[in-house]
């Protein structure tokens, strides 16, 4: 059984937003709605982006994010009625069946990776998994533009020849480990625009860019 | 040269198609029937490089690539130009010898043609409140054709680097009392004819656009930036690319007095914070 991990490298992320339209594209995710005053926002994957410094050193730092995929998801720990789950390969999934869109998945996760569907059911990034079964690259992996590599790379740990392998075991992909996060399947190749990768946690202005979102999720008062 | 690898789908048609129709409805349909204009435009090239007809275009297309062996003995880095001397002139000759310094020339004297460069400094703005208005593409679109992208177009990408605010350095905008988000006019005020010799029209001072700002430490502070191609009116557009503001509508145009080529593309604004629905 594989066991999977994603790497994107910010060096060579061209800022494109491919892996944005092509997520939306392959999952048949909604265009936000016209309305501009809807609250709700669909995505699996998104972006952080903030800058820092004084002009005229300034930098602007960009990072899409994903479910982390992490080892000890704290969404599968809070689901009251269990639809998240971790498959032996590593990759978080949700069962629509099961789930009832409560939103405490998108509540609990430090990410922000999860959206509430217009039918009501938790979704986030599972690495493509129908794709994966068929053989075939996730699609952000694929559609990816920049350079010949591209920019986000997946493959599979147990494999010790895999690109990814190399880039987590020599050090220089990392993951974003926020806090109450101790393992993470999705790891970046830091670039300068970020600053200090281990303080990145606690820097303030990412966590501001992280938390930008319009999404006003389902009251969830008195269920926590 | 772009040769067609299957032939046209559906409606479609190459664009000499869509000349030779104009042309006929125009009645100039003479003067195009023998042209074969796909690869016209293409032998104009080669003559002017003074290959035709050894090389055409239609040679190439069915023969593939043309490969004329010169033995070294010339300088590989030097590339003539088409001034007299063949190389980059500061002092023309040709302009002083044919126009300034020729009496039977009616530019004589003429300052425009003047054989040394000509410095006109660009206006400045006078006032706290005025920036030049410079424009910037985005990493995600292709000028305006991809503007029909809803995805592009999400608050989700527009979030972190938003398409259609109008950009002010972060203490030029505390100075004025303005905030991120804040809803400003923004009036163009220059350059005039006053100010820059080389503004040739002046209708885009006083017009006014309004628009929503971000403040960022990334930008110059006499600078004030908006995405290119931002701000569209036609009205089939999506309503998020009609937004913000038009670079066009806000650029005095300014020409060079010789070629009446655009020379300076910039423009003076004033901002000025507005409450909602003003």
């Amino acid at each position: 059984m594989a066991s999977y991990a994603m790497v994107i490298d910010l060096n060579r992320c061209v800022r494109s937003r491919t892996c944005y339209v092509a997520c939306k594209k392959e999952h048949r995710i909604l265009a936000h709605p016209r309305d501009e005053n809807h609250p709700y926002e669909y995505y699996r994957l998104r972006y952080a982006e903030w800058e820092w410094g004084e002009y005229p050193m300034v930098k602007r730092a960009f990072i899409p994010l994903i479910c982390m995929h992490c080892e000890d998801p704290i969404c599968l720990k809070f689901c009251p009625l269990d639809a998240i789950s971790k498959k032996s390969d590593g990759i978080i999934v949700i069962d629509k069946e099961r789930c009832n869109g409560c939103g405490i998945c998108a509540h609990v996760c430090p990410y922000g990776a999860l959206y509430i569907t217009p039918e009501g059911k938790a979704d986030g990034c599972d690495f493509c998994v129908d794709r994966l079964d068929a053989g075939l690259p996730p699609k952000c992996v694929e559609e990816c533009p920049s350079d010949k590599r591209g920019a986000i790379i997946f493959g599979d740990l147990d494999d010790p020849e895999n690109q990814v392998s190399n880039l987590i075991d020599s050090g220089k992909a990392r993951p974003l480990l926020l806090a109450g996060v101790k393992s993470v399947r999705v790891y970046y190749v830091p670039s300068p625009n970020e600053g200090d990768w281990d303080k990145l946690a606690t820097d303030e202005s990412f966590l501001n860019a992280l938390a930008k979102r319009k999404v006003d999720l389902p009251d969830i008062t008195g269920v926590l | 040269m772009r040769s067609a690898a299957i032939p046209p789908q559906g409606e479609s048609q190459p664009l000499s198609w869509f000349l030779i129709e104009v042309a006929k409805k125009l009645g100039l349909k003479e003067y195009f029937e023998k042209l074969d204009l796909e690869y016209a435009w293409w032998d104009r090239m080669l003559k002017k490089a003074g290959l035709y007809p050894k090389v055409t275009a239609r040679k190439l297309i069915e023969e593939g690539p043309y490969v004329e062996g010169h033995p070294v003995d010339y300088n590989l880095l030097f590339k003539p130009i088409a001034t007299r001397s063949g190389r980059f002139e500061i002092y023309s000759n040709e302009l002083a010898e044919e126009c300034y310094y020729n009496h039977k020339s009616r530019w004589q004297s003429n300052q425009h043609v003047y054989p040394l460069p000509t410095s006109i400094p660009i206006a400045e703005p006078k006032n706290e409140d005025e920036f030049y208005l410079i424009t910037g593409k985005a990493t995600w679109h292709q000028k305006s054709a991809t503007q029909h992208n809803r995805y592009l177009m999400e608050d989700a990408i527009e979030g972190g680097c938003s398409y259609t605010s109008i950009y002010i350095n972060t203490k030029r905008a505390k100075k004025l009392g303005i905030k991120d988000g804040d809803l400003v006019e923004v009036e163009c005020v220059g350059p005039t004819k006053k100010d820059d010799p080389c503004v040739h029209q002046e209708t885009a001072i006083g017009i006014k656009q309004k628009g929503r700002v971000k403040v960022t430490e990334a930008l110059h502070p006499e600078t004030a930036w908006i995405y290119f191609a931002g701000g569209h009116v036609a009205k089939l557009m999506l309503s998020k690319a009609r937004r913000g503001i038009t670079h066009n509508w806000l650029l005095p145009i300014s020409v060079t007095p010789y070629s009446a080529a655009t020379c300076k593309s910039y423009s003076i604004v004033k901002i000025r914070k507005i409450a909602e629905g003003e």
